[in-house]
């Protein structure tokens, strides 16, 4: 902006909040992502339904997911899911408070809200939603992770 | 034509998945219009001499209320003669 001017984003003085699950494979830079309206335990173990999908379909060996302490990572019903799943899955927490250890926090999320949440009133969730989805989409594409 | 752009449009008007323009994103963006190379130093050079300044956007409440701007008035005219009120009711004691 110009010298003593300030730009003004307009708002209602309402806030809404979508959820985004997302999973970073590691090597490859590309994103699994689900977004839902609530964070359950229920929403964790659906995105980790999508993961197995495309781990089975690409014929992956072991596959090492590293997730924080949240309370839907380790609930009861998640923890059943999991150890069903022993047999191509292999989970490793981080330590608590931690989040500058896990990679999807500083090279996904970080830009994530910085380039499409940050200084912009989308008029309704599902504005929100369709640029959220457009930018995992072409994130590997977008940035060098 | 850049101080127009910078200041009036969002990089998501011209299909950038950003809301914020930043020097690096004007060249690109500059070097793609004008069909030669800009160079981010030449960027930051321009805009310095625009006068243009990084800020950071500020929230504003949209007020749907009918008779927002008639209350608004009448709470402006008493700031501005709260002091001479004052004055008087201290006449008074």
């Amino acid at each position: 902006m110009l010298k003593g001017e300030q730009q003004k984003i307009i708002h209602n003085g309402a806030n809404g909040k979508v959820n985004a699950f997302i999973t970073l494979l590691y090597p490859l830079n590309k994103v699994k992502f689900k977004i839902s309206k609530s964070r359950t335990s229920n929403d964790f173990v659906n995105h980790l339904r999508n993961v197995k999908r495309y781990v089975k379909s690409n014929r992956v060996k072991r596959f090492i997911l590293v997730i924080d302490n949240a309370s839907f990572h380790v609930s009861r019903k998640t923890k059943y899911f999991l150890n069903k799943q022993a047999q191509w899955l292999t989970i490793i927490f981080l330590p608590k408070r931690s989040p500058n250890l896990s990679p999807v926090e500083t090279k996904v999320n970080r830009n994530l809200k910085k380039d499409i949440c940050a200084n912009h009133n989308y008029q309704s969730e599902e504005n929100l939603i369709v640029a959220v989805t457009k930018y995992l989409k072409s994130i590997d594409s977008w940035r060098r992770l | 034509m850049i101080k127009d752009i910078v200041i009036n449009k969002s990089p998501s008007t011209f299909g950038y998945l950003k809301n914020t323009w930043s020097i690096r994103l004007l060249a690109k963006h500059l070097s793609k219009e004008l069909m030669m190379n800009v160079s981010p130093m030449q960027t930051w050079r321009i805009i310095n001499e625009l006068g243009i300044k990084y800020k950071r956007p500020k929230l504003a409440l949209e007020h749907d209320e009918k008779d927002y701007k008639e209350r608004q008035k009448v709470i402006d005219n008493y700031k501005r003669i709260s002091s001479a009120l004052l004055k008087k009711s201290s006449f008074r004691i």
